[in-house]
Parts: C-alpha cells; sequence; structure tokens
C-alpha cells in the first residue's frame, strides 16, 4: 500500500470515526437546533466516504499505469514528478521559479519584494542551513529524531494539564526548561542549565506581572509557591 | 455639511489629545499583540480610565487604543504564526512563511502601510457615507448573514491547494467544532461530552492558537534546525532602503489596498461580522485577483496587505452603524457604545449634528490614530520583529508557549481551555500530516456561528411563510450575495479548466511538431 493511500485512508477513517461518535451524541429538543449540526454531520460522512472513494479509485489508476509502464521506468520511475517551471537545484532539491529568481526579470504580478526574497532564497541553496547558527541547536538541518514528537506532545499537554495545578511560575519555570532542554537534545552544561533557568524565572515572573499587575488578569496560582 | 468640524480639528490637534492618540495606539498595539487578548478584552480593561475624562478624549482614547490593537494582532501572527486577535486570522497564512523566508522586517513594513490605508480608508467611510450607507445595514437580515457565512466558507477552495474535497472536510471538521455548546437559537447543549465547561463551547482565541501556534510549535521542538538560515541571516543583515522600497511596493499596487479596505468597511458595517469576517475575504478576494495567485500562502507581500488593510478598515466601518444607528458593528464597538452611553450621548442621526464637535473629533482622532500606526508600528514593530528573530529557538518557544497559554486561559480564565488549545493544537499537526489544511478548520470555526444564527433566526423569522426555506433565496440582497458565492464557487473551476486546456494545446502542439516536420521534408 503506498503512503498516500494509507494517509487518505486513515484521514478518511478518522473522518468517519469523528462523526460517528457526534452522531451517537445527537440529544436535540429544538427543532432549528437539529438542522444545522446533522447538515454538517451528513456532510462530513459524505466527504470522508468521497476521500476514502477517491484513494483507491487513484491508487488502482496508478497501480494499472506503473504495471504497464514497469519494464521501461526503470530507476526513474522512483523521481518525483517535476513542476513545469521549476529548475532542480543541486543536491536535488527544488529551487523557486527560474523567471522569480533570475535577476532582472519579472513574472506577472511579482513584486520587488518578492524578487529580492527568491534571490535570497536561491542564494541559501546549496550552502546549508546553519554554518552561522550562534546556538547549537538539535544538530543539523533535518535531524529529527523518532522520540522528539511524542516527548514534545507529551510535555505540552503535561505544562497545559499542570498549568492550573501548580499555577504559572512553578509550572511555567519547569516546562520552559525542560522546553529547553528537549530543544538542545539534551541539558548540557551545569552552567548552561542555570542560564536556563534563570531565563525561565525572568520570562515566568515577567508574564505573571504583566497578566496580574498591569491587566488584571487573574491567574492559576501555586499551593507550593503562592504565585 | 459637518457642523462642529473645526473645532474637531483644533481639538485634535492640541498637545493633550496628541499624546492620548500616542499612548492609545502604543497600548493597543501591546494588548493586541498578546494573544488571547482582544481588542474588546483591552478596551474593557480600558473602560474604567475613560470616567477620569471628559467625552471626547476618552473616546479619542478608546479609538486609539482599538486602532493599536487590531494593528497589533499583526505581529505575532508574522513573527510566531500566532494571531494576536481574531482579525489576523489570515496574516499568518502569508506572514509566518514570510518570517521563514527572513523577510518579516518586509511584512512588518507591508502590514504598517497597509494598516495605515486601510484604517484611512474605514476612517473616510465613516466621516462621509456613512449616515448613507447605514440603511444598507438595515437591508441584512439572518438570511443575508447566513449566505455571507457561505460566501466565506468558499474561501476553502482557495485554502485547498491540493484537494479541494479535504479542503471541505477540514471547513466541515471547524463547523463541527463550532457546534460544541449552547446552540446559538434554540438553546439546547450539544457535544459537550459530559464536560459542563464546555457548554460555552471551544473559543475561537483557543481554537486559533491550537490549530496555528502550537503546530509550528512542535515544528520548532521536532526540528530546531527547521528554523531556517534565512531567518538568522535576517538577524544580522542590514539592508538600506528596505523601508522605502518596501511601502513603494506595497502602494505601487493600490488596487489590492483600496479593495481591501473597502472590504473591511463595508464587512466592518454588518453587525456581527467584524474584522474575524473582513480579512478571510479579503485576503480571498486578494489571491482570486491576483496573476499569480499559486504564490499566496508561501509568503507573498499581497497576502499580508489585504487582510490588514481589511482589519483596520473594520474600525472605521464598524461604527457607521453605531454612530448612525446605534447598533455596535463588532465586539469592541459595544464597548464604545458603552463609553457613549455612559456620557450621555446617544447615537443616531442627530449625534452629527447636536453633538458635532465631540463626534468629529472622535473620527478625526481615529484618522490620526491610524496615521501615528506607520512611526509607532515601525518603531515598536520592527524593535518586537527584531527581538524574535535574534532570541535563540530554545528560549523562544518556550517563551511562547508560555505566552499563549496564559492567553488561552485568560479568556475565559478556565485552565481547560489551556487543554483544549494544547490538544487542538496536536490535532492540528495530525490534520496536517493527513494533508487537511488547519486554516480551513478555523475558517469553519469562525462561520460556524454565523451561518447557524443566520438559519435557525431565518426559519424563525420566515415560519409564518408556507415554505419557509424559500426567504434564503428570495430577497434581494441575499439574492445578490448568492451570485457571489456561485462565482467564488465556479471561479477556481474555470481557472482550472483554462489552464487545462492550455496544458492540452501546448502537449497537441508539441505532437504535433515533429509529425509536421516529418512531413514537410517528405514534401522537399
Amino acid at each position: 500500500m503506498s503512503s498516500d493511500l494509507r494517509r487518505d485512508l486513515i484521514c478518511a477513517a478518522l473522518i468517519l470515526a469523528v462523526t460517528a461518535v457526534f452522531w451517537t451524541r445527537q440529544d436535540f429538543s429544538t427543532p432549528t437546533d437539529v438542522i444545522f449540526p446533522r447538515f454538517v454531520l451528513v456532510v462530513l460522512a459524505v466527504l470522508g466516504l468521497a476521500i476514502a472513494g477517491m484513494a483507491v479509485v487513484r491508487a488502482s489508476r496508478n497501480g494499472a499505469a506503473s504495471d504497464g509502464e514497469a519494464p521501461e521506468a526503470g530507476a526513474g520511475a522512483e523521481l518525483p514528478p517535476q513542476t513545469p517551471g521549476m529548475r532542480q537545484a543541486p543536491g536535488g532539491r527544488s529551487a523557486a521559479p527560474a523567471a522569480a529568481a533570475a535577476p532582472g526579470t519579472s513574472g506577472a504580478g511579482t513584486s520587488l519584494t518578492e524578487r529580492a526574497a527568491a534571490e535570497d532564497a536561491a542564494s541559501d541553496d546549496g550552502k546549508g542551513g546553519d554554518e552561522a547558527g550562534e546556538e547549537p541547536v538539535g544538530g543539523p538541518r533535518g535531524s529529527r529524531p523518532r522520540w522528539a514528537l511524542p516527548a514534545a506532545a507529551a510535555l505540552l499537554l503535561a505544562w497545559a494539564a499542570a498549568f492550573g495545578l501548580f499555577g504559572i511560575t512553578l509550572s511555567g519555570v519547569v516546562a520552559f526548561v525542560a522546553t529547553a532542554i528537549l530543544i538542545r537534545r539534551g541539558p548540557g552544561t551545569p552552567r548552561r542549565l542555570l542560564i536556563d533557568v534563570g531565563v525561565a524565572l525572568v520570562v515566568a515572573l515577567f508574564c505573571w506581572a504583566v497578566f496580574t499587575r498591569v491587566l488584571y488578569v487573574p491567574l492559576p496560582v501555586s499551593v507550593l509557591l503562592g504565585i | 455639511m459637518f457642523p462642529g468640524i473645526e473645532e474637531a480639528v483644533l481639538q485634535v490637534v492640541s498637545p493633550a489629545t496628541l499624546l492620548l492618540c500616542l499612548a492609545g495606539v502604543v497600548a493597543g498595539m501591546a494588548v493586541g499583540a498578546t494573544p488571547g487578548l482582544s481588542a474588546t478584552v483591552g478596551l474593557a480593561l480600558l473602560l474604567p480610565l475613560t470616567f477620569t475624562l471628559d467625552p471626547a478624549r476618552g473616546l479619542v482614547l478608546m479609538g486609539a487604543f482599538y486602532s493599536g490593537a487590531i494593528y497589533g494582532g499583526a505581529f505575532t501572527a508574522i513573527l510566531v504564526n500566532s494571531p494576536g486577535t481574531p482579525s489576523s486570522i489570515a496574516t499568518t497564512f502569508d506572514g509566518y512563511p514570510l518570517t521563514r523566508k527572513g523577510r518579516s522586517e518586509v511584512a512588518i513594513i507591508a502590514v504598517t502601510t497597509a494598516s495605515v490605508v486601510g484604517g484611512l480608508v474605514g476612517v473616510v467611510g465613516l466621516l462621509l457615507l456613512g449616515p448613507a450607507i447605514a440603511d444598507v445595514v438595515l437591508a441584512f437580515g439572518p438570511q443575508e448573514y447566513f449566505w455571507l457565512g457561505i460566501f466565506g466558507l468558499t474561501m476553502i477552495a482557495g485554502l485547498a491547494a491540493k484537494s479541494l474535497v479535504k479542503g471541505f472536510a477540514a471547513g466541515f471538521v471547524g463547523l463541527l467544532i463550532s457546534t460544541i455548546g449552547i446552540a446559538p437559537v434554540g438553546g439546547d447543549v450539544r457535544f459537550t461530552f459530559g464536560f459542563t465547561q464546555m457548554q460555552a463551547g471551544v473559543p475561537l482565541i483557543v481554537a486559533l492558537i491550537g490549530f496555528f501556534t502550537v503546530p509550528a510549535m512542535i515544528d520548532l521542538m521536532v526540528d530546531p534546525g527547521s528554523r531556517a538560515a534565512a531567518m538568522r541571516r535576517e538577524a544580522r543583515r542590514r539592508e538600506p532602503g528596505l523601508l522605502l522600497r518596501t511601502v513603494r511596493d506595497v502602494l505601487s499596487r493600490p488596487l489590492n489596498l483600496i479593495r481591501s479596505a473597502v472590504i473591511g468597511t463595508f464587512v466592518g458595517m454588518l453587525p456581527g461580522a467584524g474584522g474575524n469576517v473582513a480579512n478571510l475575504i479579503a485576503y480571498n478576494e486578494a489571491k482570486r485577483a491576483s496573476k499569480t495567485p499559486g504564490e499566496f500562502g508561501k509568503g507573498k507581500v499581497d497576502g499580508v496587505v489585504a487582510p490588514e488593510a481589511a482589519n483596520n478598515a473594520v474600525v472605521g466601518g464598524g461604527l457607521i452603524p453605531l454612530l448612525t444607528l446605534g447598533i455596535p458593528g463588532a465586539p469592541p464597538d459595544a464597548v464604545i457604545f458603552g463609553v457613549l452611553l455612559l456620557h450621555g450621548l446617544r447615537p443616531g442621526a442627530e449625534l452629527f449634528t447636536t453633538q458635532g464637535e465631540l463626534t468629529f473629533t472622535f473620527i478625526i482622532a481615529l484618522g490620526v490614530s491610524a496615521l501615528l500606526l506607520a512611526p509607532v508600528g515601525l518603531i515598536v514593530g520592527r524593535g518586537l520583529q527584531r527581538a524574535v528573530v535574534r532570541t535563540p529557538t530554545a528560549y523562544l518557544v518556550p517563551g511562547i508557549a508560555l505566552v499563549t497559554m496564559i492567553g488561552a486561559y485568560a479568556v475565559r480564565n478556565n485552565p481547560l481551555d489551556v487543554v483544549i488549545m494544547v490538544a487542538l493544537g496536536l490535532v492540528g499537526y495530525g490534520l496536517r500530516h493527513l494533508g487537511l489544511p488547519p486554516a480551513a478548520v478555523v475558517l469553519g470555526v469562525v462561520l460556524g456561528p454565523i451561518i447557524e444564527a443566520g438559519l435557525g433566526q431565518g426559519l424563525l423569522t420566515a415560519s409564518g411563510d408556507a415554505v419557509p426555506w424559500l426567504s434564503f433565496f428570495t430577497r434581494p440582497v441575499s439574492a445578490g450575495i448568492i451570485v457571489l458565492v456561485l462565482l467564488a464557487l465556479l471561479w477556481p473551476l474555470w481557472g482550472r479548466w483554462r489552464r487545462l486546456r492550455a496544458a492540452r494545446t501546448t502537449s497537441a502542439a508539441g505532437a504535433a511538431g515533429p509529425a509536421a516536420d516529418t512531413e514537410r521534408e517528405g514534401t522537399k
């Protein structure tokens, strides 16, 4: 099963599951309140089925086409389709449309600043991303360890849950430092950790002071710190 | 024609009033740039201060604050993909891509120019056309609001770059989220899953931060190196003449500016619509009218100019029904309405005659505040932009997370909203990977209440008719909006058909070329 087909089927299954869950929770007494949510649910179900159906049809067509082309396709079949007007940059990256990137030429409706941006983007090609980065974060561009996504999701959820329980300062400082460590992929030196804690304290206390003392927005209070 | 306008001008140019305008703009920008604190919340916080001022100065301060807050929402939309106010939703579509390209300064200068022009167009509309076109507002009933919401939904066609079906699925997921809580017409409690805190539904600000900001934060946490080299280079680079070049560039396409500002003024007049809807419609129209619509969403300057010109024009437009009919066009106008009533002023046509000096002082001060956005915005906004660009990722991400969590909490002082925000963000991250655009989900959340309230109220008002549904098609203004809806739906299809036809013609010419050459050689 191709990744596109799998993705579309997961998408359709999720939409249909959400629709089914919401459908079973309908308990309305006013006729005017029924119409809109029910219409939305019916359309969502139809769209979910359409996504699944189109994915299957597309996959079967692609399968038939690749069966017919298999003998002569060879390694070239693995290459992604190239958009007309795009040039292939060194390293396989697709660069901006040549018309927009080339100095002195302009596509219809392309502004001066956008042309400058295109030139800037073109000058990025082949240079790598972090040659002058002042902070050693996360290794080279594209470094995505598998644990990073679940760790990021768990950290944000835990921070959100702790926000109401432990107050802005305690949860804020701990989660701030944890996020900085996650982004650096490690705690680093003790000095770095101390700096992180200091920055976290300053930011959390500044936010607390602005919201509670200037804007009069009451924030959750930590039972441990009292603020 | 304008009784009391000379005295009003003299009052506005007095140092004290100018200082109030400046203070209001700066304070408004600070509140607007804070996710979770909307212009309405800021104006409500400011309300007690106006008790100590005379009516004219109180209104001047409120007007300047309102302008600053709407403008300030663009900063976080551009720099961290978090719309400071719902009026800047569409600003994120091209603003954040511009930041990722290392062009955030260009974006800030462009939105400042657009905001000044939009604000001035709104004020001119209020001053010259206000009383005359206020009657148009009265022609808008529930049926028209329903169709206006449907018209907004057609924007999905523009947002769904890869799959129209998935785009509409995302939009309907947003509509489904908007149905959570107490129904706007009948009062039924729906889809709360046993949580009483959910009876008020999912707040728009919480959904906005969740769907836009949390996925951006996760991206940076998962792959910190994705903070492009262009962004870091921007932190060190100084481009001489960038300010003038960008301003000239924005002003070189006046049609986009004027069209967006007129949309903002008109939508602002419609009670309940406001900047939330105006910025989306203006973005969509800018994309539709552009010769390069494919560049929208990838960091196009026109994509930030259109929503910001529109949402700043809403400030003046929203005051048209307020000052002439006593109907607030947008929630912040309701707070200004309160100030008027507190000082014993009754909105209506006579406000322009019996209280001409005060009314025109307020209107002219709004124009001055719009002009002040330029110097203040360029100093404060570019300062903020440089601070964000220079902040290390390891501190920027947790800093954004902390501020957005406080912002989500501050909407209703409810810790559950913070959890909902993060949960929606994780859902948005997942949906994006499944090909469902989160922007379309947010569009559904924004437009859902407008469509549902219009539908329910329209059916109720026409319940005496033999077929109540027909009232949605037979009213003249409704019919006009239906035509716009059809045009909006057919436009992309027509464009696709033209592209297909052009591609077929090219391929047919390509295939015919070698055959013709062979034929020619054969005849020689």
